[in-house]
């Protein structure tokens, strides 16, 4: 059955960042997914946008590796929400993904940056 | 041996938590669609076009529900190796079980090796249909005990096309869409069911009639069927409903059929709505992601049906020799026999001869004091209601 190709449009947050764009935010905090996707669209100024087809399962599979915790809070408006939080381990998590992004941009900017 | 017990309490737990992990993804994505619409209405939009807009940008809430509730059950599947000493416990206190559960896993065992196994679905919980011993469920053993409980629908309409032993072979999938305008929506849960459904279930509907073949393809009329108690609420159980309109998730479906009151499907979830799976055979989608459920033919022996998913598995080897082959590089690490037969584990294993027979069900065996808390569900008794008590 053909699942939508989520990866490619423009603007959409690419598959292997995206587990580290939302460890990111949770790092300021537990959240709820719609508060993840408003963080990173504002805080990446518009310029990233997150695909809900991604968002959920890729929270779920952090939660599955141990990286993510997920409990049912109340809102400030006195909703029911899951809110996600960033474990120990998804702390070292990010660190090291942070870094090899970092290396992958330098490397990407240097071919790119040729004249 | 873990890895198998593991898959059994995988296929017992799975099914009632399913419903939970349903109800818990609802929650969550009607609080992410709720947001987003209050966004869109601060933005200035109409309250409709806010909703509109809100459940445009979310996307198909099934496909959400299908990929994210894998996720979970993946999860519980790891928390289940906690489960096994529990299990090892209940099946010492029940013998009857214990026998056929210990010959069901010796048998996997003995088998070690690479291609369709069938799970005897009876032995785990009588499904709710008729006959319901000649069911089984048909997974993919890579060997080493190495069993996926799912097929792709490339394996799946193999099983389908080429098997002697089986009266139909088939695959759903579960999806909640919201039914009525954007502003008013609610959502609606439903199947999508792959051809043989009706064979394999043994279901008639007690109003219209089943999907046709021609209703499976890409491209054909939308239709569906409707389930007995949405019926009676959305159309006031009026017979006309035979060619009416339903609107889902903003198609239009024709109402073709009502299904009987009771009717359930396998995890025991009853659908407010029936769609036709639509499907292309795609020998490269390697997603096995399909729990799937063939009726066999009677007096077929254990032998025969070990013979005939051989002969099919050896068809798809032969045939798709460049999808396999990168299945079996992946294979070769697990298992130096590569594909060797399998052992099927037959539902004549627990005949069960009358109703009065009946297996030890999930309800007493098979859920850990934890999950079950203080519920104590007497054989027989509708999980669903169980739970919600």
């Amino acid at each position: 059955m053909g699942g939508r190709d989520d990866e490619t449009r423009g603007g959409d947050v690419i598959k292997g960042t995206l587990d580290m764009l939302i460890l990111k935010t949770l790092q300021l905090g537990p959240m709820h997914g719609w508060g993840i996707t408003e963080m990173i669209e504002q805080s990446s100024q518009n310029l990233l946008s997150v695909n809900q087809g991604s968002l959920y399962p890729a929270l779920y599979r952090l939660v599955r590796r141990g990286l993510v915790t997920s409990t049912w809070r109340t809102t400030e408006n006195n909703r029911t929400a899951r809110y996600y939080a960033l474990s120990p381990s998804g702390r070292k998590q990010l660190a090291e993904e942070r870094a090899g992004w970092e290396r992958l941009s330098r490397g990407v900017n240097l071919v790119l940056d040729l004249s | 041996m873990t890895s198998w017990l593991n898959d059994l309490w995988f296929r017992l737990r799975s099914t009632w938590q399913r419903e939970i992990i349903d109800r818990e993804m609802d929650a969550e994505f009607r609080f992410h669609i709720e947001q987003a619409t209050e966004r869109n209405l601060a933005r200035g939009l109409s309250p409709e076009a806010a909703r509109t807009e809100a459940l445009r940008t979310f996307g198909g809430v099934s496909m959400h529900k299908e990929i994210g509730g894998d996720e979970f059950r993946h999860r519980w599947l790891e928390e289940l190796a906690g489960d096994v000493k529990y299990a090892a416990r209940t099946l010492r206190k029940n013998p009857r079980f214990t026998a056929a559960t210990v010959l069901t896993i010796g048998i996997a065992i003995a088998a070690n090796t690479a291609v369709f196994s069938v799970v005897n679905g009876v032995l785990l919980r009588p499904l709710p249909f008729p006959e319901s011993n000649r069911l089984a469920y048909i997974g993919w053993d890579y060997g080493n005990g190495n069993r996926i409980s799912s097929l792709s629908f490339f394996q799946l309409s193999y099983a389908r096309e080429r098997s002697g032993v089986f009266d139909g072979v088939m695959t759903w999938r579960t999806f909640e869409r919201p039914i009525g305008g954007p502003d008013d929506f609610e959502m609606a849960s439903g199947v999508t069911v792959s051809k043989d459904f009706f064979q394999v279930t043994r279901i008639r509907p007690v109003l219209g009639r089943t999907f046709d073949d021609a209703e499976h393809q890409p491209g054909a009329a939308d239709v569906a069927l409707l389930g007995n108690a949405f019926w009676r609420e959305r159309f006031a159980a009026r017979e006309d409903v035979l060619g009416k309109t339903l609107q889902l998730d903003g198609r239009a479906y024709t109402v073709i059929g009502v299904m009987p009151p009771g009717f359930k499907m396998p995890n025991e979830a009853a659908p407010d709505v029936l769609l036709a799976m639509r499907m292309q055979i795609n020998p490269n989608d390697g997603g096995q992601n399909y729990n799937t459920l063939a009726r066999l033919r009677p007096g077929i022996s254990a032998a025969r049906i070990d013979a005939d998913l051989k002969n099919i598995s050896r068809q798809i080897i032969a045939e798709h020799p460049d999808v396999l082959g990168g299945k079996k590089s992946a294979l070769a690490a697990k298992s130096s026999a590569g594909f060797v037969p399998s052992v099927p584990v037959v539902a004549s294993l627990v005949g069960r001869s009358s109703p009065g027979s009946r297996f030890p069900s999930r309800s007493r065996s098979i859920l850990r004091p934890r999950a079950m808390r203080d519920l104590t569900v007497p054989i027989g008794t509708d999980r669903a209601s169980a739970i919600s008590a």
